[in-house]
């Protein structure tokens, strides 16, 4: 029941517009634990990455849609799975890990390798903060989360069909008060159930 | 040339405690870590642009390997050879542990994954074979 509670804090916090727990240093052990959940039952959890990604960009034209308190409706579904939230570092303006941080994503493919996750697809979710356009924010974020993937699937031998890769740019910050802020910067995974 | 150098950098690595031959099998986040304290520096020198994934840091770092520093080919090759055996780990266990599979996991539906969650299973862990047993400690899941 206790590792219930912490996982919903985990989860929720982001949401409620806290500040997310990213973490640059993690161990194997709490990846797997955030990301099994609670009941370990979870059911499949279908999910368009592209409908998603076409949602954003229709929501991006229309005006006072910026840092919106409330995250677009097809995100809200997404916001209740268990979930991680970590740093992974990458080049200014650019979707290349830096060095230091191939230890996080060595440690995320580790966990999925592990049987308690071999059988559940993940989504790699990138955010971004609020500096440039919200347009240039949205395609910077997809192709780190694509390039997490990539890594991921090949030098860290993930099975592909384990993963899919979702930009969100600027449209969930993580502190709607601190819009250009690091704490923003951030690399979600989700457990979207059995595959 | 290179296999040649590789193995000898992996014996002379596994020698000097770097990894213990005996200790368990360490896995990617581990690996990245000694492979970035080693090579971090020669990766920023001559790969700043490339991306990790699709064997690219790899090839560079062949590419230029005459200008590594020692320590990077060292850890480089030990940190190859290690995940080797641990994926070779991985890949074995449902064969090793068929027969306590089929003992203790009657009651699992089909599945490699749902058959592995038994037997890493706390209260199996006394009674899966120790050949089974080790090779899911090589295999990284305790």
């Amino acid at each position: 029941m206790r590792l219930r509670l912490e996982c919903l804090a985990v989860c929720l916090l982001p949401l409620i517009g806290g500040h997310a727990f990213a973490q640059s240093n993690v161990s194997p052990g709490e990846i797997l634990q955030s990301l099994t959940g609670a009941s370990g039952a979870a059911q499949a959890v279908a999910i368009d990455v592209n409908a998603i990604r076409s949602d954003i960009e229709q929501r991006i034209k229309v005006e006072g849609t910026e840092n919106a308190a409330s995250p677009p409706p097809v995100l809200q579904a997404l916001a209740t799975l268990p979930n991680l939230t970590l740093v992974i570092e990458f080049d200014l303006d650019s979707d290349r890990i830096k060095p230091r941080s191939y230890k996080t994503v060595g440690y995320i493919a580790d966990a999925l390798h592990h049987p308690l996750l071999l059988s559940y697809k993940f989504v790699v979710v990138g955010h971004g903060d609020a500096s440039g356009s919200r347009e240039h924010n949205l395609d910077l974020s997809q192709r780190r989360a694509a390039a997490v993937v990539e890594a991921l699937t090949t030098t860290f031998r993930v099975e592909p069909g384990q993963l899919v890769a979702l930009g969100l740019g600027e449209e969930q910050l993580s502190d709607p008060s601190d819009p250009t802020g690091a704490v923003n910067r951030r690399v979600q995974l989700l457990n979207l159930g059995p595959r | 040339m290179w296999r040649k150098v590789r193995f000898w950098a992996s014996a002379l690595f596994i020698a000097c405690g770097g990894v213990s031959a005996t200790a368990q099998t360490i896995g990617y986040g581990d690996s990245m870590g000694l492979l970035i304290e080693a090579c971090g520096a020669d990766v920023e020198a001559h790969c700043a642009s490339v991306r990790l994934g699709s064997g690219r840091i790899e090839a560079c770092l062949q590419q230029n390997v005459d200008r590594l520093s020692q320590n990077c080919v060292t850890t480089w090759n030990a940190v190859v050879q290690q995940l080797q055996v641990r994926a070779a780990a991985q890949e074995v266990v449902p064969k090793i542990c068929e027969a306590d599979a089929k003992r203790l996991c009657s009651d699992f539906r089909e599945g490699r994954a749902r058959i592995l969650r038994c037997l890493i299973r706390e209260d199996n862990t006394r009674k899966v074979s120790n050949a089974c047993n080790k090779a899911i400690t090589d295999a990284g899941w305790r």
